[in-house]
């Protein structure tokens, strides 16, 4: 086994750069074994959600798809009433 | 020469970056084009499905949508975007009323959907439209007596066996034949892996882990392959937690497609081998000299 103790889960909300908020990611603790560690590195996050990505870097995407959702959630409570 | 779409998904830009590596380096092999789908956004699996399963639909949607206008096939390697994409477009196309606020969603966006989107997963595309013969042709170091179990995952075939049978796939039992490895019988192909229960109850992730793990290794395979990029990572990241548990166990778990790299001659940094937890690059070298 190339490693102890290798992931740990984070529940405390980390701010994003470009806005929002990530919970519940996961990240590498410890050193690989050198015979086969990748350019995966300590600390790096395991899952980088495009959703976060987005606010960061794609401001028109994540308007884009919030004002779908919006949209989606509005006709729900018109067919609902 | 052959042309897809392609959609990463998160999971070949993060934890299954090594999947993206080796399917890359595959489908350049067979002279197959992949062209990244413009634009793409989350397919909704894992952050939107457990909220709202409509408003994820919209948002797989956006996908299709985009992909439509390329008039291509959509190809999506992830199990999860794949269901989720899939699913979309079923009920699109099945679920009148679904179907309605989903439109609602596109317009928002200015964005039109005609439902004619075709989602395809490289096994499909590999096998049905490359070719067994065509792969074959491109062997250049047969995994010659390396013993696998092929491990399927639980969302590639259920519920939409769009390409494989529901409950005991054989694609990939194909391809990795066709590049010399031994196919061991392995009925647990499409059980649960235990991800979804890491976060919540880990005692059961773990023994499903450990009696995947166990099984396969009682059928003589040396490796687990594997199609998912979510089974990939939690069958690897917590092998040693699952042995701490229940037993101690080891065996590399990767890709089919870094199977098929070897194969192919590609090195073991080219396939992304150095990215496995549970070393996998040794073992291979025995029967690939090319993951030395």
């Amino acid at each position: 086994m190339a490693v102890k103790s290798l992931i740990k889960y984070w529940d405390d909300p980390v701010e994003l750069p470009g806005g929002g908020v990530m919970v519940g990611y996961a990240s590498l603790l410890e050193d690989r074994d050198p015979e086969v560690a990748g350019d995966v590195q300590v600390g790096d996050q395991t899952f980088p959600h495009r959703a976060h990505e987005d606010r960061a870097e794609n401001p028109s995407r994540c308007k884009q798809l919030q004002a779908m959702l919006d949209a989606v959630e509005a006709h729900k409570k018109e067919v609902a009433a | 020469m052959k042309r897809y779409l392609y959609y990463p998904g998160c999971s070949l830009r993060g934890t299954g970056k090594a999947y993206e590596e080796s399917l890359l380096a595959v489908f350049k092999a067979l002279d197959v084009e992949l062209e990244e789908l413009e634009d793409w956004n989350c397919c909704g699996a894992m952050a939107q499905m457990p909220i709202d399963e409509v408003s994820s639909f919209a948002l797989a949607g956006r996908n299709l949508a985009i992909a439509e206008k390329r008039n291509l096939d959509l190809l999506a390697p992830c199990s999860a975007c794949f269901l989720v994409l899939n699913k979309a477009q079923h009920y699109f196309k099945e679920d009148s009323k679904v179907a309605q606020t989903m439109e609602h969603g596109f317009k928002a966006a200015g964005l039109e959907y005609h439902g004619t989107t075709k989602v395809r997963h490289p096994l499909d595309v590999l096998v049905n439209d490359i070719g067994l013969e065509r792969i074959k042709a491109c062997l250049k170091k047969p995994l010659t007596g390396l013993k696998v179990a092929p491990y399927y995952g639980c969302q590639i075939v259920r519920p939409y066996a769009t390409f494989d049978l529901m409950y005991y796939p054989v694609t990939m039992d194909k391809l990795l034949r066709a590049v010399g490895a031994e196919v061991v019988d392995y009925p647990l192909k499409t059980r649960c892996c235990g991800g979804s229960q890491e976060g919540t109850l880990p005692e059961v992730g773990l023994s499903l882990i450990h009696i995947l793990l166990k099984e396969a290794r009682r059928r003589d395979a040396h490796i687990l392959s594997t199609i998912c990029p979510l089974c990939q990572f939690n069958l690897d990241a917590f092998q040693d937690e699952a042995s701490k548990k229940y037993g101690q166990i080891s065996m590399p778990v990767v890709y089919f497609t870094q199977l098929l790299g070897l194969a192919f001659g590609f090195s073991a940094k080219e396939l992304g081998l150095e990215r496995n937890i549970v070393a996998a690059k040794h073992l291979l070298a025995k029967f690939a000299p090319a993951a030395a």
